[in-house]
């Protein structure tokens, strides 16, 4: 059976052209097939046939059946290439999949060969991270379809508008409705856009849904990225700078909340106490406490120096009282200089608290029943959207709120009745940016679409679809593309 | 390494024995379906379905048939598929061992776009890979965050699920592969759920061409009305045709039709027999039977398959016929090739019939007189003797009672007895069993004079009335359609709430079941008012009662649950396996395990007139039921076919008084007409004696005290303020009333009287159950749900403990020494295992068990454990 085999696996291995002489390399090589093909059933999750992949010295480590997988020095003898180049479909690897390409399989055999080397810095560390910062792709030239817009900020004079894009960011001439530039080569999704202080760099964070985030700088008039402040394992939903912009926070779908030097890059702390996504984060108004918001019900608040959590805010998820409800939070804000908090996200409220009066309230396990049924110092503002808020900005003594409605609303602070009204089509609106120095206010839907309005009069400045596009509805149906 | 590869020539190897394919053999005619093929879109399809008829006996050849289109710029074969090319009218030509059928076909509409569509592919796509499963993503609360409706039933949470929420990251429309929705399920990233989706799979065409189409969502107006499946009746495979292709056409509401058999969901209810792929290709692996079931959206179908081996040394030797239950168990028996086992013995018999029809063991008189009867026709005796006895009567209410939720903590105030009265009285006239259902679902008034009006007392909701209704009568657990459509059946929200439209209008008022004049059942999400189901638009205008219109409907002839449930639940009373198992549970997917069978046994209930003693009587009287345990070589395997008598654990009440009975320590019922008479006396001697003393005692000391604080109660001011004639003679009655009352002896006795008449001492005579641990254990239901599952039937480790080990058992066997100590050993052995047993000693349990008490320096104590040991037999234990 054996030498059968050998003389199979021969054959398939000569046929190969052997044309990279360099080493191969596990970072670079082996790494990324192993968590497309492999990390689904053998990865941080799922360990099938006690088989797991997910870090390197894992991977090294017998499964079920007691015996090392790989032998360095021998393809012959490993039992994980033999499995990827059987012809026996039945117990080939990927299980009921497709099989690797040969040249993919050649590089498993050259890298076994060699002695299955690793080349990155930690053997414990999973492989998501070992990837590494990547490099991305250039924009389409233009959209076939509408790409929702899930950032989108004023340039400090507040005359153009920068839009999250595919790939990219897209700058607008906010009187004209007219492309003025691309910043291309940007993460896949873009989900959270600021300028610096001085307004000659960007914060960008996004991602690629699933399997990547990525919260980095880019120089606005080149459009290049000059520095990556971190890499996640998946989207990044959130980023802000503190109020003297020399920090910045971010966080996402992995949970985690993190806070890094704004010039050093230097990561300052990072913490994962959510359950669930984080949806939202920002500093408060003293630029004292850093707070996130998640799908998992609360807002977590922070010692910005040190990251040491610094309490919960459960207000919503009430199981009694008046205000009793169990959402998902998706934005919270703070007003300037001051500890008030404004979140929302599901549920009929805006919720407007005092961080420290939240950490008053917020007792110990033993009191919980009594807490929940107390009520706290939150004030409620009935917003009477019938769907989520994704979006909030306060300004000015001012609050914004952008809905699944298609309906931004403008709140005071200070009397919590609403200002104003402002009809945004019937798509969900994701972004919402307020201009610190003209009296603006923008939002951004799914559809693509942004609206400017003015914030004193309640006018429509303007509105156009942000995206490069020639024609105004998705292609049709072409089968070539199948 | 090695062992890894003896494993794939094992596969290699087995494929060749198995000698599955289907070489091409000649039929007498071929049949092409569908006669005529209409594609009416640029990605129509048509499934055929050839069947070949060798000898009037069809089998599938559609993987062996060759397909030809004439003008293949019409249209072209992909397999035995038919998909469109362009505009115009050609013609297909089947071919199949030297048949050859011609099919027109038509395809229009080509030239137009053909977008995918979210409501009728997209949708049938996340359930056919099983993404909406209950499971999975179709769960309350999804899973990894993302949520679909279950199957796909709420086309609006879905639509939102997959294009809006999470930040729209899971689908990418300007490039689809990058959609998140197809990355996860390819694997090409960790999914919890594994792989569910391959690139040459039609489900990622669909999905990929619908992202990239731009995640349209629209819902137009139109619906699916039904599918329709081909073959449309079940099938026989058998090698060398061990395969059958399944087409299925969708009937939409505008009219038109589309093939969906790629895109429908199929499955099996058993898949050790036969197992079907993502195209609608059934495999036969097993002899035996399975429901191929098909979903598309919410539209259900199953069809049943059998799978027929040859199996060697098989031959059928026409066993006898006692009446036509044997005969369609032994129809099935000789296709699927097993032998009925032997009649059983007097004994055998007698035992199981006992505790089937009365839930009780023969006395050791009876079995003594039942075994040494020489008549050829004691068996029937028998069995109309036992259809006649209040035993019998009492025993079946119970089964209904437990159905019902008869128990005196849902029904206060004896109210549990008026009912169990009730239902006992029905079963001894052998109420017709189409009143009976009327009687209850009909009830209205006061629940302490209408017996049966305790039904709607016992379970106050709309809700539970919808679902007990639907499961004792319809056989159907149609709970899951509360909150969403049934994910095995047809059953919809719909349907479910047009039920409890039934009830809306039946109130409590107190303790009193009236009908109010308004009250209607909503659709939770529509907010549609339903119509009562089951009333016709005559009806509805003449304004009948809701529950009269239902019960008509349910109890009318062609009713398909009615019969068909009952006669399942007699079947499976008297067989340990309903003909459709769980008896409650009626569907499709779960077809009959013998459905001519089942056909037949309820259509003789109809004609009867819903006579369940006929019917009882039926069963019992055929060799099917009379058949042994005792497996046989050619039926050991089988499970559901009825070829042998399936050995049970008693029932916990049968369990009780069959120890009672064992151990003589349980008066047999036939003595309650002995003791009965006796009682009663006691009772009326002492009522006479109290009476004429009442006077005596009213004017002593005592009485007066009485008087006095009688004088001061409520009653007492009332009886007071009557006329002075009136008054005095009331006053006296409600005294002496209470001087009765308060006799210890005359309570005593009278608690006595109560409990002979209703049979408190027989767990399988009572009422209601008494709920001792013991029964507990034993798996007694506390009558919580309409539903006969909440009785357990698996044995447990804390019954055998309690057997070998209890209080019962042990405080049993040492009282019954007494019963069995003044007989001499010989005579000892026998009475106790007819008693247990109902059977004699052989001659080997004679001496060994004479040599046991003659060994023993105690007998008393010798005695004892031979009744233990007796008791914790399996013979005594099982019902066989």
């Amino acid at each position: 059976m054996n030498r059968l085999l050998s003389t199979f696996v021969l054959l398939i291995t000569a046929s190969v052209p052997l044309s990279a002489r360099a080493e191969v390399s596990f970072v670079r090589d082996i790494a990324p097939i192993l968590l497309k093909r492999c990390a689904g059933c053998h990865g941080e999750k799922a360990n099938l046939g006690g088989y797991r992949i997910h870090t390197f010295q894992y991977l090294m480590k017998a499964g079920a059946s007691g015996r090392a997988e790989i032998v360095p020095g021998s393809p012959e003898k490993s039992t994980l290439y033999q499995r990827i180049v059987t012809p026996v479909e039945a117990i080939r690897m990927p299980k009921s999949d497709d099989a690797l390409s040969s040249a993919q399989a050649q590089l498993f055999r050259r890298w076994i060969a060699e002695g299955a080397k690793f080349d990155g810095s930690d053997t414990t560390a999973p492989l998501k991270g070992l990837l590494g910062v990547r490099r991305h792709p250039l924009a389409p030239p233009v959209y076939r379809a509408p790409v929702p817009i899930m950032a989108l900020t004023f340039t400090p004079d507040g005359q153009q508008i920068l839009v999250g894009g595919y790939n990219e960011a897209t700058l607008w001439n906010v009187a004209t409705g007219v492309l003025v530039r691309r910043l291309e080569r940007l993460p896949q999704r873009i989900q959270a856009l600021a300028f610096s202080p001085n307004g000659k760099s960007l914060l960008v964070a996004g991602g690629t849904p699933g399997e990547y985030g990525e919260v980095s700088r880019v120089d606005f008039s080149t459009g290049e990225r000059t520095k990556v402040y971190d890499t996640l394992p998946d989207i990044v939903l959130s980023a802000a700078f503190s109020p003297n912009g020399q920090q910045i926070v971010a966080g996402g779908a992995d949970g985690s909340v993190r806070v890094y030097d704004w010039e050093s890059g230097k990561r300052l702390w990072s913490s994962k106490v959510h359950a669930d996504w984080v949806t939202s984060v920002c500093f408060s108004g003293e630029g004292n406490l850093v707070a996130s918001a998640s799908k998992d019900m609360t807002v977590k608040l922070y010692e910005a120096k040190t990251g040491s959590l610094y309490t919960t805010y459960n207000g919503h998820n009430r199981q009694l009282g008046r205000y009793a409800g169990q959402a998902p939070v998706y934005a919270v804000q703070f007003a300037a200089e001051s500890p008030l908090a404004f979140s929302a996200g599901g549920g009929r409220w805006i919720q407007s608290w005092d961080a420290n009066l939240a950490k008053n309230e917020s007792g110990d396990a033993a009191d919980m029943e009594e807490r929940f049924a107390r009520e706290s110092h939150t004030q409620y503002l009935e917003h009477g959207f019938a769907h989520e808020v994704f979006a909030l900005a306060v300004q000015d003594g001012q609050v914004f709120a952008a809905s699944a409605d298609g309906i931004l609303k403008q709140f005071d602070t200070k009397t919590l009745r609403e200002v104003r009204s402002y009809p945004c089509g019937e798509e969900w609106l994701f972004a919402l940016h307020v201009s610190p120095t003209v009296h603006r206010v923008a939002v951004g839907s799914y559809s693509g679409e942004v609206r400017v309005w003015d914030t004193q009069t309640g006018q429509s400045v303007i509105a156009f679809r942000a995206q490069p596009s020639t024609s105004p509805k998705p292609a049709s149906y072409s089968p070539k593309t199948r | 390494m090695c062992s890894l590869y003896r494993g794939c020539l094992a596969v290699l190897l087995m494929g060749c024995m198995l000698g599955i394919r289907a070489e091409a053999q000649v039929p007498n005619r071929i049949e092409v379906h569908p006669s005529a093929i209409q594609l009416d879109s640029r990605r129509a399809y048509r499934q055929m379905v050839v069947t070949g008829y060798f000898g009037g006996v069809p089998h599938d050849v559609t993987a062996q048939a060759t397909y030809k289109v004439a003008d293949s710029k019409m249209a072209k074969a992909s397999g035995s598929r038919i998909e469109a090319v362009g505009e115009g009218q050609t013609t297909l030509a089947v071919r199949y061992g030297g048949k050859s059928v011609q099919v027109p076909v038509c395809v229009t509409h080509t030239s137009k776009p053909d977008p995918i569509s979210f409501k009728f592919e997209t949708r049938a796509i996340l359930t056919k890979q099983g993404c909406a499963t209950g499971s999975c993503h179709g769960s309350p609360h999804g899973k990894g965050g993302f949520s679909l409706s279950l199957f796909g039933y709420d086309p609006t949470i879905d639509r939102v699920s997959l294009t809006h929420d999470g930040y729209n990251r899971r689908v990418n429309v300007l490039d689809p592969a990058e959609s998140l929705m197809l990355k996860k399920p390819l694997l090409e990233i960790p999914h919890v759920g594994g792989k569910r989706l391959r690139k040459n799979e039609v489900a990622y065409q669909i999905l990929t061409n619908w992202i990239y189409q731009g995640v349209n969502t629209d819902l137009p107006k139109v619906e699916c009305d039904r599918i329709q499946i081909t073959p449309a009746s079940g099938r026989v495979l058998k090698a060398p045709f061990l395969r059958q292709q399944i087409g299925v056409l969708a009937h939409f509401t505008d009219g038109s039709l589309r093939d969906v058999s790629r895109i429908a969901t199929y499955d099996t209810s058993n898949s050790a027999v036969a197992t079907v792929d993502s195209d609608g290709l059934i495999s036969a692996h097993s002899r035996g039977q399975a429901a191929i079931s098909v979903r598309y959206l919410d539209s259900f179908e199953s069809i049943p398959v059998t799978v027929v081996v040859d199996v060697p040394g098989f031959h059928w030797n026409n066993p006898p016929e006692t009446n036509f239950v044997d005969r369609l168990v032994d129809n099935k028996l000789q296709q699927l090739q097993y032998l009925p086992s032997e009649r059983c013995n007097d004994s055998v018999f007698l035992r199981r019939l006992s505790l089937d029809f009365t839930g009780l063991l023969p006395t050791a008189e009876q079995s003594r007189h039942f075994l040494t009867d020489t008549a050829s026709d004691k068996r029937l005796r028998l069995i109309d003797t036992l259809l006649n006895s209040e035993e019998f009567a009492r025993f079946q209410a119970l089964k209904k009672a437990d159905l019902m939720r008869v128990s005196p903590a849902r029904l206060k105030e004896g109210r549990a007895g008026v009912f169990s009265e009730w239902l006992v009285s029905a079963m001894r006239t052998n109420m017709p069993y189409d009143r009976f259902a009327r009687a209850i679902l009909t009830a209205e008034g006061d629940t302490e004079r209408v017996p049966t009006a305790n039904y709607f007392l016992a379970i106050p909701s709309m809700e539970e009335r919808t679902e007990m209704t639907a499961q004792i009568f319809m056989g159907t657990r149609i709970e899951c359609t509360k909150c969403h459509n049934h994910p095995f059946e047809n059953w919809t929200m719909r349907d479910y709430y047009r039920i409890a439209a039934v009830f809306a209008r039946t109130k409590n008022e107190g303790e009193t079941i009236t009908l109010a004049s308004t009250g209607e059942a909503q659709h939770p999400t529509t907010h549609e008012v339903m119509t009562p189901w089951g009333m016709t638009s005559q009806q509805q205008q003449n304004h009948v009662e809701r529950r009269t219109a239902f019960a008509e409907w349910l109890t009318s002839p062609d009713n398909p649950y009615f019969a068909r449930v009952e006669v399942n639940r007699i079947w499976a009373d008297l067989m340990g396996r309903g003909i459709v198992e769980p008896i409650d549970d009626f569907r499709s997917s779960n077809p009959p395990s013998n459905a001519p069978l089942l056909d037949a046994l309820a259509q003789e209930f109809v004609k009867s007139g819903y006579n369940r003693k006929h019917i009882l009587r039926l069963i019992a009287s055929s060799r099917t039921y009379q058949s042994s345990s005792m497996p046989n070589a050619f039926n050991g395997s089988d499970e559901s076919l009825f070829s042998h008598a399936k050995v049970r654990l008693l029932t916990a009440e049968q369990l009780q008084d069959a120890l009672g009975t064992a151990t003589r320590l349980l008066p047999p019922p036939s003595e309650l007409e002995v003791r009965l008479p006796d009682v009663q006396k006691q009772v009326d001697v002492r009522t006479a004696e109290l009476t004429s003393r009442f006077p005596t005692w009213l004017t002593s000391k005592e009485g007066a005290e009485a008087q006095k604080q009688f004088a001061l109660t409520p009653k007492g001011k009332e009886l007071l303020a009557l006329p002075p004639d009136k008054c005095e003679e009331r006053l006296k009655a409600t005294l002496l009333r209470r001087y009765l009352e308060q006799d210890n002896d005359l309570r005593n006795l009278k608690q006595r009287l109560e409990t002979l008449q209703q049979r408190m001492d027989y767990a399988t005579q009572r009422p209601y159950p008494q709920g001792t641990e013991f029964t507990t254990t034993f798996g007694q239901p506390k009558r919580e749900t309409a539903c006969t599952c909440e009785r357990q039937h698996s044995p447990t480790l804390l019954q055998a403990l309690e057997m070998l080990n209890g209080g019962t058992a042990f405080r049993l066997a040492q009282e019954s020494v007494s019963r069995y100590a003044a007989f001499d050993n010989e005579r000892l052995v026998e009475e106790l295992y007819l008693s247990a047993l109902c059977r004699f000693p052989t001659e080997r349990e004679k001496s060994v068990s004479r040599g046991f008490l003659t060994s023993s320096s105690d007998r008393n104590r010798a005695v004892m454990d031979l009744i233990w040991t007796v008791m914790n037999t399996q013979e005594f234990l099982f019902q066989h």
